[in-house]
């Protein structure tokens, strides 16, 4: 089952062309490490939309995290941005969603962008000291002729005091 | 007098302060004055309306006329009266002739982009200062090329003690500088300066430095096949596939990329230009 998950998960970085769904499901460490590794062999290949593709994870003081984003495109999008940010927390052996941030939401419209050629934005989330955390951060570019989507994980970080 | 034709009076009477060859050195480096495009648009006429007036006269009453000027600008425009009798006698001085052609350059642009500096929120001495040392010059066929946000994220990286360069930058025909941003986040901070052009095509410039030589992040990756590129002091990455090309130089703890819908050879020549 779990190379099942594992298989599906792959498919879902290997896509350019997939729905904004979310990716938030429990995943253990091996299959994060897969997701790694496919994420590097995309990022060797680049995007016909996305000159620039950029996330990351990084630990403020009192338990601050903050998951960003960076896209940037050679043309004028109708719009850019991030989908939506998903916090995974580790838990055991196991990666499990705590959070999701949808720009659809209440005052995080901010998140995707409208008429321009760069995007970066950045989500702040309390989190548990000593924990470890990732995010699922889709990004998605849109024009006139098409669009092109990519769910991208952030390194891991471990919120400080 | 309504808004506008004060503004036209201003600006005729600010310029009519810069002696024939100021005004000639404007027009030929095509180097802007406030930055906004409408407002250079106007100075550029203003100016070739002031040369051609300037053209019937004789050079001797062209110079008595721009004395006369700057004395005029004192008088109506420094509405204090302490502060305009200091001014004018200040005027008259016997000062070296180049440190008063400098005088009026600066009281010139001053007057003139005091508003815009305003509107911008911006440290109009620094740009006056990179004008009159010529410190401040775009290699570009650009006409409206706006350098205020270039000279502030200059001011920025300056002020950072990040070495890039844009005084030299190298814009590509077609190409006006449109945003200069500072963004900062927990682990680096993000200066971006964005140019665009009529086709709503851009080009980027993006200078990152990392709190730290060891940072996290997930992006592109450097392909192995990737051309290198070596310009006076860095050594950039080539990246590009069927519609897009970039070019990316990773240095201690400083990060830069450019990309845009530009070509390799207009690429190196913006890479070569920014130090």
């Amino acid at each position: 089952m779990k190379k099942i998950i594992s298989v599906f998960l792959m498919a879902i970085l290997c896509f350019t062309a997939i729905s904004p769904a979310s990716a938030a499901f429990e995943v253990s460490d091996q299959e994060l490490q897969s997701l790694y590794t496919q994420q590097a062999r995309d990022l060797e290949r680049a995007s016909s939309y996305f000159a620039v593709r950029m996330v990351w994870a990084s630990a403020g003081r009192d338990g601050e995290l903050e998951f960003g984003f960076e896209v940037g495109c050679p043309r004028t999008m109708n719009r850019l941005g991030a989908l939506e940010i998903e916090i995974m927390r580790k838990s055991g052996d196991n990666w499990i969603p705590v959070k999701t941030y949808k720009y659809t939401d209440s005052g995080m419209d901010y998140l995707y962008a409208s008429d321009d050629a760069t995007h970066t934005e950045a989500i702040y989330f309390q989190g548990t000291v000593g924990r470890d955390y990732f995010a699922y951060i889709t990004l998605k570019a849109e024009d006139d002729d098409g669009s092109d989507t990519r769910i991208m994980l952030t390194n891991v970080v471990t919120a400080e005091d | 007098m309504d808004e506008n034709s004060s503004t036209r009076s201003l600006l005729y009477r600010s310029l009519n302060l810069l002696s024939t060859d100021e005004l000639e050195e404007v027009l030929r480096t095509n180097r802007l004055i406030t930055g906004d495009m409408a407002s250079d648009e106007e100075a550029l006429i203003t100016i070739t309306d002031i040369l051609l007036e300037r053209e019937n006269k004789p050079a001797g009453l062209a110079e008595q006329e721009t004395e006369a000027a700057l004395e005029a600008f004192w008088r109506d425009t420094v509405q204090d009266e302490e502060n305009h009798a200091r001014a004018v006698k200040s005027a008259r001085k016997p000062v070296k002739h180049r440190w008063r052609r400098w005088l009026v350059g600066v009281a010139a642009v001053l007057a003139i982009g005091i508003p815009t500096a305003q509107a911008l929120d911006f440290n109009l001495i620094y740009i006056v200062q990179q004008l009159i040392t010529g410190q401040f010059s775009f290699a570009s066929n650009t006409e409206t090329a706006d350098m205020i946000d270039a000279v502030k994220l200059q001011k920025l990286l300056d002020e950072e003690n990040i070495p890039v360069s844009l005084a030299t930058l190298w814009i590509p025909d077609g190409f006006a500088v449109a945003e200069g941003s500072r963004k900062d986040y927990l682990d680096f901070e993000l200066f971006q300066l964005k140019m665009l052009n009529d086709k709503k095509e851009w080009l980027v410039i993006d200078i990152i430095r990392y709190k730290s030589e060891t940072y996290n992040r997930q992006t592109e990756t450097i392909d192995p096949t990737a051309k290198p590129y070596f310009t006076e002091s860095r050594q950039f990455y080539i990246l590009s596939n069927e519609k897009n090309i970039s070019a990316a130089c990773f240095e201690k703890n400083i990060e830069i990329t450019v990309y845009g819908d530009i070509g390799a050879a207009d690429l190196c020549k913006v890479i070569d230009s920014i130090g």
